[in-house]
């Protein structure tokens, strides 16, 4: 299973962007191909969480609580919702906007994402960049400038587009595109309002 | 660094962040992810954009996450202060791991990478309900505020105590780190010492967050004092108190306005106030002073932690309570002092005749003089010498030396005059009357008021935190702590005065003085003698020769035998001491704050040992004083005999000429009477006064009238050591940081 790319947005930070059915929490050592890695104590596969419909799952592999109650079979996320494993390390599960089935996945105790990531990004069918708290990637505007824009990804057969409202400027690698278009890896989109690098995990 | 802006420019719509005012996307950052424009580090994306360059987030080759800063403005100078601060180490710090150069030559900072937010970050989204590690004050929450604010008191003492100020304290230069608050862009300041202060041509900093002394080149630490008081009261209420439209409307209320401290509970106003004082004098002397009122304090690692009685515990304990508490961590001599408090009967108890003697004991001095300040007879005393000090231009200064300085001039002049006996049983008798208006007159409260050294500080802190975090305490007992007691003073946040802003002016041009190395200030001090032994052999010469021409040793064997010449010889070299020794004392002093008493009793002292002198000298030139003293006039007490200053016992010979002690008399008490030492200071108010020569000379006449000295050789002596200390002095202009200011003002005028 291929690991989630990382989305790395200028000024704004990184992200793990998971497109498959599950991804595997597990600790962050060497050799461990683990999906989502972190660096603290839990086991190698801590828990999976995996997507059901507009919802997701989380199974245990270790000891873990889902708001403070033992989690003793999968259980499904609500947006809010904290994940405590080995009752140290927790992690905020969030759903931005009920018009999309993507979720937002942060540490909230200190601990660190490996590599270091802002947030792991659950993605369902679309997922949005923008500058308003129900963006999944919540890209604050520049000073003095009032975007009021977004970026809106949208999953097809095939990979990822996106799509641009209110997004001047845009540039892929050195050519001037316009949207929508095709999610590439490695390639460095660049606009007047955010620019950013998809890259693989 | 930063500072792209001037202080008086026109304000810019995008303040400039130097280490991640990102704020949004909208950068272009020239490396994009992969790229490797420094040997050894692959760019992951770009973090911010300051004035000076581009900061991205990197992964050395063996994968160490750091922060790249690409310095592109100002180079040498911004790689040279971050040099300085290559090897600071704190955890409330943005380290700095190294400075490297690409294949451009292009230098780039290798620093710490902060995973989470600046603080400006965090409180613009204070309502988000995700909100970190601190809240907003509305939200009732200041004991979470408070741990995260003193974390950025430790890095900028830290900063502090390494001789570094920040400058440009600000929430974008902090940043939030799981928990962890570090100032970054400390290396990109200006390198400059804390006690380093003008000198400056360029204004720093953001405008609300910048010291009001800031528009006069001053940049003290205090500056990173008021930055802090700032940050305090925005990170509680939400806002800067020092907002406007415009940039000058900001400046102006930095230097005029009073921060609207009402919503803030007393504790954390008397904080923020003192912290926002306009007179950087009357703020917090460093972060500790201000860490402690926070109830915080630093350890010898310099970590911050809560002052060991300082924390209250969230379920809201009493002030009684907490004492006890903290009594009970005290150390066991702690402990017993504890004990001895919890002894003391209330206030309506009457105290026993054995508990007032046991207290008359165990006050202290400190109890004793808060004593003092009620007992009639000392309250006289002391007013009348206030007004006699002020006569004599004493300073207030009541450090012990000098009290004791004073005690042993008043001594020697006692002695002299056979008055020692009288003083001591006068003494004598105070001390037993006042016994026993101690007896009766203590009382239960006394006690409690009496400041002692340690307890008082373990039953301060819980007392101040209570009132801090805005716990509903009892009123605090004055006297009790010493954080109390400040919180009751006044906080000047005026504008200063001419006369402060002299004062501080003075103050610093002291330290300015005081910091020149060895050889500068012999170097001074070798041009003053050199100028001022000139001066006083030229003039007293030119004096000689004109008193010789009025007739004055008309008497003796003609007009220029030898006993006149050595006469004029005797009146020029006794100048040129008395100039030396002005002028030695006056380079020494001049960096002190003025101690009247002390430098009076200095100069009087080598005032004994310059009469030893000149009378060893006369002896040595056989000064025809005889043919001098018939020649010449002296001033008279007129309620005194005509002769009475020629005839004291002791300190004239049979001829009634000065002897020995006569000559010691004279001099030390012209050394006694003028300040001379102000003549001779850099920092004068004018570079020469006719008036301190006609003063000199007035006082050596008063001198002579009770000590008598052939005149006018002893009032052309005085005056020719006036004029030749002025003239050789060093001088520093004080019109000129006015001037300075005025045309700063003008400039402001103009932008």
């Amino acid at each position: 299973m291929p690991k989630p790319k990382i989305l790395w947005i200028d000024g704004v930070g990184s992200y793990a962007m998971c497109d498959s059915d599950e991804v595997a929490i597990g600790q962050a050592f060497p050799g461990n191909d683990v999906d989502l890695a972190i660096r603290g104590d839990l086991s190698r596969r801590a828990c999976i969480i995996g997507r059901k419909g507009e919802d997701h799952l989380v199974q245990a592999y270790q000891s873990m609580t889902l708001d403070g109650q033992p989690l003793l079979r999968p259980a499904i996320l609500r947006s809010g919702c904290i994940l405590k494993i080995a009752d140290r390390i927790e992690l905020l599960y969030t759903r931005p906007t009920v018009l999309s089935g993507t979720a937002r996945l942060e540490l909230v105790s200190n601990h660190r994402w490996q590599p270091v990531l802002t947030a792991v990004i659950l993605l369902g069918d679309s997922c949005i960049i923008g500058p308003t708290p129900d963006a999944h990637v919540v890209c604050p505007p520049p000073r003095g400038i009032d975007w009021a824009g977004r970026f809106v990804w949208f999953r097809q057969a095939d990979g990822w587009i996106c799509k641009g409202i209110a997004c001047p400027g845009l540039v892929a690698g050195q050519t001037p595109i316009s949207a929508p278009f095709t999610l590439e890896t490695g390639l460095r989109v660049q606009s007047d309002v955010a620019s950013w690098t998809l890259t693989e995990g | 660094m930063i500072f792209t802006k001037k202080l008086y420019g026109p304000p810019s719509p995008f303040p400039i962040n130097p280490i991640m005012e990102r704020q949004g996307a909208a950068m272009k950052f020239q490396y994009g992810n992969g790229q490797s424009p420094l040997e050894g580090y692959v760019i992951r994306r770009g973090i911010g954009i300051g004035g000076f360059g581009e900061v991205y987030f990197a992964e050395s080759d063996s994968g160490k996450e750091v922060a790249l800063k690409r310095i592109q403005k100002n180079l040498d100078v911004e790689i040279r202060g971050v040099r300085h601060c290559l090897n600071l180490r704190h955890p409330n710090l943005v380290a700095i791991y190294d400075i490297r150069y690409d294949h451009e030559q292009q230098g780039w900072i290798v620093m710490e990478f902060i995973e989470g937010e600046s603080l400006r970050d965090h409180l613009d989204r204070s309502t988000d309900p995700l909100a970190g590690p601190i809240h907003s004050f509305e939200q009732g929450k200041p004991e979470r505020i408070l741990p995260v604010f003193a974390q950025i008191i430790a890095g900028m003492t830290y900063l502090h105590d390494q001789g570094i100020v920040h400058r440009d304290l600000k929430p974008a230069n902090i940043f939030l780190d799981k928990g962890l608050a570090k100032i970054g862009d400390y290396g990109l300041s200006k390198y400059i010492s804390t006690s380093r202060r003008a000198g400056q041509t360029e204004s720093v900093g953001t405008f609300h967050y910048m010291a009001p002394e800031i528009g006069k080149g001053e940049y003290g630490k205090e500056i990173d004092i008021y930055s802090l008081g700032i940050i305090l009261y925005e990170m509680l209420t939400g806002t800067v108190p020092f907002d406007g439209q415009s940039t000058q409307e900001i400046l102006l209320k930095h230097l005029t306005a009073d921060p609207d401290l009402s919503m803030l509970p007393e504790g954390l106003a008397h904080v923020i106030g003192k912290s926002l004082a306009k007179n950087p004098t009357n703020r917090y002397r460093d972060g500790r002073e201000l860490l402690h009122d926070l109830g915080f304090e630093l350890t010898a690692a310099g970590f911050v932690s809560p002052l060991l009685a300082g924390r209250p515990a969230i379920g809201q304990p009493t002030p009684d309570n907490a004492s006890t508490i903290n009594r009970e961590r005290t150390s066991q001599a702690d402990a017993q002092q504890a004990k001895a408090k919890k002894a003391i009967p209330t206030t309506s108890e009457p105290l026993s005749p054995m508990q007032r003697i046991q207290a008359f004991f165990t006050i202290g001095i400190d109890g004793h003089r808060e004593m003092l300040q009620r007992e009639p007879i000392f309250l006289q005393v002391r007013d009348g010498l206030e007004s006699s000090k002020s006569w004599f231009g004493v300073s207030s200064n009541k450090d012990s030396s000098n009290s004791i300085a004073a005690l042993v001039a008043i001594a020697v002049i006692l002695a002299i005059s056979g008055a020692a006996a009288v003083l001591g049983s006068i003494l004598g008798a105070y001390a037993i009357y006042y016994s026993l208006w101690f007896f009766g007159h203590i009382t239960a409260d006394d006690l409690r008021k009496a400041p002692s050294t340690k307890d008082s500080r373990t039953i301060a802190s819980p007392l101040a935190m209570q009132e801090t975090v805005g716990y509903p305490t009892a009123t605090i007992r004055p006297g009790t702590a010493g954080n109390a007691n400040r919180s009751s003073k006044p906080i000047s946040s005026k504008p200063l005065s001419n006369k402060e802003a002299k004062r501080i002016w003075r103050a610093e041009q002291q330290q300015t003085l005081a910091q020149r190395d060895f050889w500068n200030s012999t170097h001074s001090w070798m041009q003053s003698l050199t100028f001022s032994g000139l001066i006083a052999a030229v003039t007293s010469i030119a004096g000689g020769f004109v008193a010789v021409s009025n007739g004055y040793l008309t008497s003796a064997n003609g007009i220029w035998n030898s006993q006149a010449l050595g006469a004029i010889a005797w009146l020029s070299l006794m100048s040129i001491l008395c100039s030396w020794t002005v002028v030695s004392f006056a380079r020494r002093w001049e960096s002190k704050q003025e101690d009247s008493i002390a430098f009076r009793f200095a100069m009087m002292v080598s005032g004994l040992i310059l009469g030893a002198i000149s009378f060893q000298l006369s002896e040595f030139l056989l000064i025809p004083w005889n043919s001098i003293l018939n020649a010449s006039s002296s001033f008279q007490t007129p309620w005194l005999n005509k002769d009475f200053n020629r005839s004291l016992k002791g300190f004239y010979d049979a001829d009634r000429l000065p002897n020995l002690a006569g000559h010691m008399a004279f001099f030390a008490g012209l050394m006694w009477i003028v300040r001379w030492w102000r003549q001779s200071d850099a920092l004068r108010k004018k570079k020469f006064s006719m008036w301190a020569i006609v003063w000199s000379m007035l006082m050596a006449g008063l001198v002579q009238a009770v000590f008598y000295f052939p005149s006018p050789w002893c009032l052309w002596m005085a005056g020719t050591t006036s004029l030749a200390v002025q003239i050789a002095s060093p001088w520093i202009d004080p019109s000129q940081p006015q001037l300075a200011r005025k045309v700063s003002q003008g400039k402001d005028a103009h932008a």
